[in-house]
């Protein structure tokens, strides 16, 4: 979050040995903001809340319905009630109608990376509304700003962002010391 | 909501290579891409649901041509089971003539894309209504083919086609480049799942 779009091109074509970016200026911005999403998408360190209108009746709903920066949800709350993640393969045992089940939410699902559950559906009479906590997809660098992701997750996204322009270089050895070095900055105890 | 077009994807792709690939054949590869591969990419694929309707008397039911693995059948809002014909078989060997609200679909012993539900719907459905709040209808839970990608997906799914483009017999083809853009993108697809696979554990 303190680290300029700029200090990290420079780390980064340091590292690949092209401090004048004449091998990958065209693709540079383009492949570091797409190594802070993956990374982002992973550590979850960008989150945002978002409103979800809770419909009668209904309980899946797209991506987009949430939020257009979607990743993936972390938490669901109703009415200040955290609700519990449960795989949406256990819903048929609870109520094989479930896909229109009416009642207070008490549990939510993310499937692949489009739909979320919400069950049960509210009440007709309730308006409700659910607070949707989601790991957000990172904005393009932008030269002159700052990284989105925090500054504990640069180094991976570093080694990330090396090794596919070492890969454009054809620099194979190269490539594995990047992978080595990507795996001891991942700290898989900070997944959310 | 951010998303890049197959077309958009292409670009990309050969601009990691210095445009030395064939647009053609990546775009066939982004195209598969998102119709076949990425559906049996585990953690990969995206759900929808489909709505289709069912004939009173009539136990088959088609399925879209855009879905490419069924995960649930719905019928009337109610959960189907998913059953083995023999299983069926077991239960009444009269089991296709029988009718009523369906409460299980088998695809074997069936044409290509076509569920059979048991008993046979005794009622009509429709297929006009919301998917999500319509109850009278045959509701598919699936992952189907894609027409676009979610761009936190951009950069997997480029090195992904490159690795079909330079696996592919050309006058460039290149292997040990072609092993390791499919290595960084499967990481990738999983590093976006939470999934942190150190890459030098051997599987």
């Amino acid at each position: 979050m303190s680290t300029t779009v700029a200090a990290a091109e420079a780390l980064l074509l340091t590292r690949v040995r092209d401090v004048q970016a004449v091998a990958h200026g065209d693709v540079l911005l383009d492949v570091l903001s797409d190594c802070q999403r993956v990374i982002n998408a992973c550590y979850g360190g960008v989150l945002a809340t978002a409103s979800l209108t809770l419909v009668h009746r209904q309980t899946c709903y797209v991506r987009s319905d949430v939020a257009t920066n979607v990743v993936r949800p972390v938490q669901v709350t109703v009415n200040n009630r955290i609700l519990t993640r449960t795989p949406w393969t256990e819903l048929k045992s609870d109520n094989p109608d479930w896909l229109h089940g009416v009642g207070m939410p008490r549990v939510w699902d993310f499937i692949g990376h489009n739909l979320l559950v919400v069950y049960p559906s509210p009440p007709q009479a309730a308006a409700m509304t659910a607070s949707v906590r989601y790991i957000t997809e990172t904005a393009d660098c932008i030269e002159g700003q700052y990284l989105e992701i925090p500054d504990a997750h640069v180094p991976v996204m570093l080694d990330l962002a090396a090794e596919v322009l070492l890969l454009r270089q054809r620099l194979f050895p190269s490539i594995a010391e990047a992978a080595q070095s990507l795996t001891q900055h991942s700290n898989p105890r900070i997944v959310p | 909501m951010s998303t890049i077009t197959s077309s958009a994807l292409v670009s990309y792709a050969n601009d990691l290579v210095c445009d030395q690939g064939d647009t053609t054949m990546l775009g066939g590869y982004a195209a598969n891409l998102l119709a076949e591969e990425l559906p049996q990419i585990p953690n990969g694929w995206l759900g929808e649901l489909t709505i289709t309707s069912a004939t009173a008397g009539t136990a088959q039911v088609s399925v879209t041509s855009t879905v490419r693995k069924l995960l649930a059948v719905f019928f009337a809002g109610r959960e189907l089971s998913h059953e083995p014909q023999a299983a069926l078989d077991a239960e009444s060997g009269a089991w296709p003539d029988a009718a009523g609200s369906p409460r299980a679909w088998t695809t074997d012993r069936e044409q290509d894309r076509t569920v059979c539900l048991y008993p046979v719907p005794n009622l009509t459905t429709t297929s006009t209504a919301s998917l999500v709040t319509e109850i009278d209808a045959v509701i598919f839970f699936a992952v189907t083919a894609q027409t676009t990608l979610p761009l936190y997906l951009r950069l997997p799914a480029a090195l992904w086609l490159l690795s079909h483009e330079y696996s592919r017999e050309s006058k460039y083809r290149d292997l040990d480049f072609a092993k390791l853009c499919q290595s960084i993108a499967e990481r990738m697809f999983n590093l976006v799942d939470g999934v942190v696979v150190d890459p030098n554990v051997k599987p």
